[in-house]
């Protein structure tokens, strides 16, 4: 939060509406992506949440390192040069 | 269409690490899963007049691969999933980090002292354990990073419809991976 202009000042709830927006960095503009990073910058208890969600979000992608298998690899080459 | 083939074959085929990884989510079933991206890429390479040059490669081939699994993979099992969408009337987002924060006495840090010393099994458990089209969504939003647009335009369903679902994909995710927590005795919780 900014206290030398509350008025502009965007609430906690307000950036948590936009967290998963902000933590998925596709669906914020530039200016709105800035103020969501300002306010957990200057709010620790939002910034301490938005933490614990990102790194449950990190865990959750890393948990599932898929490699395609080789043979699958091959049979969707053969078919695209067979076709 | 050689040059559209062309760009097919030099766009789509380095995607195939993360289709398979989606695949085998979405049917938890490594030979389903293989079928499943294999069927995606002849749908598409079949359809490639249909798919307009500039246009996102990887949300057409999520629509495509969510489709051929909605229509097809499921179809094969006995009972489709149901799910119940006045579950919650009003979703907490962060279910997890709010029970932590009010019950637990065991986690001053909670992402060293939790979320770090959860398994990677915990997380994939959590996963699978969610109702489908929940798990599609969050599949394709949260670990892909799909837009909104793109994940409504793969799902065939509103944007309205995809927020819904990934609020409570996530709850029912953060409930379960709270209990793995409290199992493996990362979090105390007064009885």
């Amino acid at each position: 939060m900014t206290p030398n202009d509350p008025m502009s000042a965007p609430c906690c709830q307000e950036i948590l509406d936009r967290l998963h927006d902000y933590l998925n960095r596709r669906d914020l503009s530039v200016a709105d992506r800035e103020t969501v990073r300002r306010h957990l910058t200057d709010c620790p208890p939002c910034g301490d949440l938005a933490a614990f969600e990102n790194a449950l979000l990190d865990r959750l992608r890393q948990s599932a390192p898929c490699a395609c298998p080789e043979k699958l690899r091959a049979r969707v080459r053969a078919l695209l040069d067979l076709s | 269409m050689p040059d559209a083939r062309a760009e097919f074959k030099e766009k789509a085929l380095p995607l195939l690490d993360e289709l398979y990884g989606v695949a085998l989510r979405m049917a938890r079933n490594p030979q389903s899963a293989e079928d499943l991206v294999a069927e995606t890429y002849a749908r598409a390479w079949k359809n490639l007049d249909r798919f307009q040059a500039g246009t996102n490669i990887r949300a057409w081939l999520y629509r495509i691969m969510t489709n051929a699994f909605i229509n097809e993979f499921r179809k094969k099992r006995r009972e489709p999933e149901k799910v119940s969408m006045d579950a919650y009337d009003r979703v907490d987002d962060f279910h997890f980090f709010h029970k932590i924060a009010s019950e637990a006495s065991r986690a001053p840090d909670p992402v060293k002292d939790v979320v770090a010393r959860l398994t990677n099994e915990d997380f994939q458990k959590a996963l699978d354990a969610l109702p489908e089209e929940y798990r599609a969504a969050v599949l394709l939003y949260d670990l892909q990073g799909l837009s909104y647009d793109e994940t409504a335009q793969a799902l065939e369903v509103p944007v309205g419809t995809v927020r819904s679902r990934l609020a409570r994909g996530r709850r029912r995710m953060q409930e379960s991976l709270f209990r793995h927590a409290r199992d493996a005795g990362l979090v105390e919780v007064p009885s």
